[in-house]
């Protein structure tokens, strides 16, 4: 199993001028450690507006950033966001594919659509139409990388004749994700035939039964790209600390700031119930404060030795990786985050090495399952 | 994180009758009620203007304006409308009831005594159909605001569900106490409105109906069944 790390970039309140300066800057530096250090891949999620919880609105620079200051962790969008009203197709191909050419070729190209309304309601998409617009922007894109004349008559964007440039290094092109918070989109990942990029910070029985319809239905997909990209990722909180009262302290705490900041997000099912969208009402809450504290089973929250046994339950779920947020904004100081990662690649990631080198730059992804290519 | 509220607890004590005026004991059943029911964003500083502290806002601000019609209850027909401020509660989504009007004295009464709302009589329009919906809310001096849904789609009633409300009812004491109204209504016919409009219908900027003015309709929904007025209780 491997692991990964990825940021929201969250800033809270109260604000000084260099708050965001700083969240980046920091988390850069965290990166080009985890790099030395032989984590597998870094995530940025791309949100607007979202108040403390993320100010990551541009992450393809952030990436090319911290692809420009690593050598071989692969650089994921953790997503780009599917939605020709917010990104137009051709312009998430480009950036992609310049993000792929920077990073000689470790882009991990994952995708979704937003989850509140503050974002979908400022860009003004209709909330009913996100997983379809989604959908026809996934099978374009692989198309923009690989033809050298795409053009494109679909519902929800249309493109006459052009050559989409750069291409992406990765033959034929970069490994597609989706973000997967509900057992649907599960599902749609597999019949797509991309990867499950797990955003829900989540115990492993929350993903087992998304990972067992995942791995059952990829097996007979219909891939939107050129090849099968059969990988699951787990979301998850990591803080490897000197001992079990110190990990509580300073990383439990900062968890739960997380997530009580993220409990003040109207998500679509909070206010908007339609046909897309079922309203949630009291079930919108992300996770009770009793169940923060307690650091739910399967979090990588604790000393080495807990966090091997946490983990092991992932290994038992199945997935492929565990990609972790470190930090939220500033809680933990830096020397504590990067003392942390320390740690855990010294005395957790042995624990789990089946292939200690890092996939090649620029190689083609293929799970061990993939069914054959279509001709 | 983000904000508390910065409201008063006395900016919601009310003067109760020294005699509390006859009404049927509560919970009334009010069968073949409808609501209409709109989310709408708000400007953040009238809100946090109007949410006791023990409340956050939410990112956006957002208010719930619900107006509901009952042809029958123990008290004869009445109407109701309530304005609560989207919310959250120990990071659990609320709704703070800011201003309430009923058009029901036994309603106002039972409110202010048990459920710490509605807390003003007033006159409320309401006709709906199976094509569209509208409602027009004023208080003793006159009509505030107007709500259209102009077309309805219909809507599996599985797929909605409300949050309960929040309240500050003054006590017997003269004091506040943080009271919880369960969601209410029963529902068994759904729609939805993708393009309801707010328009105000007077300048009435003293209000709170006026000063958490309609940024951006959200979402409108019209629903059926049978709406269970009933007391708060306490947190907890």
């Amino acid at each position: 199993m491997k692991f990964g790390i990825f940021y929201e970039h969250s800033v809270e309140k109260p604000w000084s001028r260099d708050s965001e300066l700083r969240a980046y800057h920091q988390a850069l530096e965290q990166i080009e450690l985890a790099d030395e250090l032989g984590f597998d891949q870094v995530w940025e999620v791309e949100h607007h507006f979202l108040e403390e919880y993320s100010h990551s609105s541009a992450p393809e620079v952030f990436l090319a950033a911290a692809a420009a200051r690593t050598k071989r962790i692969h650089i994921g969008q953790g997503i780009a966001v599917a939605l020709p009203q917010m990104n137009h197709p051709a312009r998430i191909a480009e950036r992609a594919a310049a993000l792929d050419l920077i990073s000689n070729g470790r882009l991990e190209f994952g995708t979704g659509r937003a989850a509140t309304w503050t974002e979908v309601g400022a860009f003004g998409i209709d909330p009913d139409h996100t997983k379809e617009m989604w959908d026809e922007v996934i099978r374009a894109i692989p198309r923009m990388w690989t033809e050298e004349e795409f053009e494109w008559n679909g519902k929800y964007f249309k493109m006459p004749p052009r050559n989409v440039l750069p291409k992406p290094i990765q033959d034929p092109h970069p490994p597609m994700w989706v973000a997967v918070s509900s057992p649907e989109t599960a599902v749609q990942a597999a019949e797509r035939g991309i990867g499950m990029l797990g955003v829900t910070l989540g115990t492993p029985a929350d993903y087992r039964r998304l990972v067992s319809d995942y791995r059952r239905i990829i097996k007979h997909c219909d891939p939107v790209g050129k090849f099968v990209n059969n990988q699951v990722n787990a979301a998850s909180w990591l803080y490897c600390g000197e001992d079990e009262n110190e990990a509580r302290a300073v990383g439990g705490t900062a968890a739960f700031n997380f997530f009580r900041t993220a409990a003040h997000l109207v998500g679509l099912g909070g206010i908007y119930p339609s046909h897309a969208y079922t309203a949630l009402a009291n079930a919108t809450a992300l996770l009770s404060q009793a169940e923060i504290f307690s650091l739910r089973e399967g979090f990588p929250v604790g000393t080495p030795e807990q966090i091997v046994q946490n983990l092991r339950y992932w290994e038992e779920v199945g997935v492929e990786r565990v990609v972790c947020l470190i930090n939220f904004d500033q809680q933990i100081p830096q020397k504590k985050v990067l003392a942390s990662l320390e740690r855990f690649a010294k005395y957790v990631m042995p624990e789990f090495a089946e292939d200690k080198v890092s996939r090649p730059a620029g190689s083609s992804k293929r799970g061990p399952e993939a069914p054959p290519m279509p001709t | 994180m983000p904000d508390s509220g910065r409201s008063r607890h006395e900016d919601y004590l009310v003067d109760l009758p020294k005699q509390r005026p006859p009404y049927p004991p509560l919970p009334w059943v009010c069968p073949n009620s409808t609501m209409i029911n709109v989310y709408f964003e708000v400007l953040k500083a009238p809100l946090l203007d109007r949410l006791p502290p023990e409340f956050c806002r939410t990112s956006p601000p957002y208010c719930r304006l619900s107006i509901f019609d009952h042809p029958e209850s123990p008290v004869g027909p009445f109407r109701d409308a309530i304005l609560a401020l989207g919310c959250r509660l120990n990071m659990m989504p609320a709704a703070f009831v800011a201003v309430s009007i009923t058009s029901s004295e036994k309603a106002l009464a039972a409110g202010i005594f048990e459920r710490g709302f509605p807390n003003a009589l007033g006159k409320i329009e309401f006709a709906s159909s199976v094509a569209s919906a509208r409602a027009v809310v004023g208080d003793a001096t006159g009509p505030l605001l107007e709500v259209e849904l102009p077309l309805l789609q219909t809507i599996e009633p599985s797929r909605l569900a409300f949050d309960h409300a929040d309240s500050l009812r003054t006590t017997a004491e003269g004091k506040t106490a943080l009271t919880i109204t369960q969601p209410d209504i029963k529902i068994r016919r759904a729609a939805i409105c993708k393009n309801a409009r707010i328009e105000y219908l007077a300048e009435r900027p003293e209000t709170a109906w006026h000063r958490l003015h309609c940024r951006n309709v959200v979402s409108a929904q019209l629903v059926h069944g049978d709406r269970r007025f009933d007391a708060g209780h306490g947190p907890g």
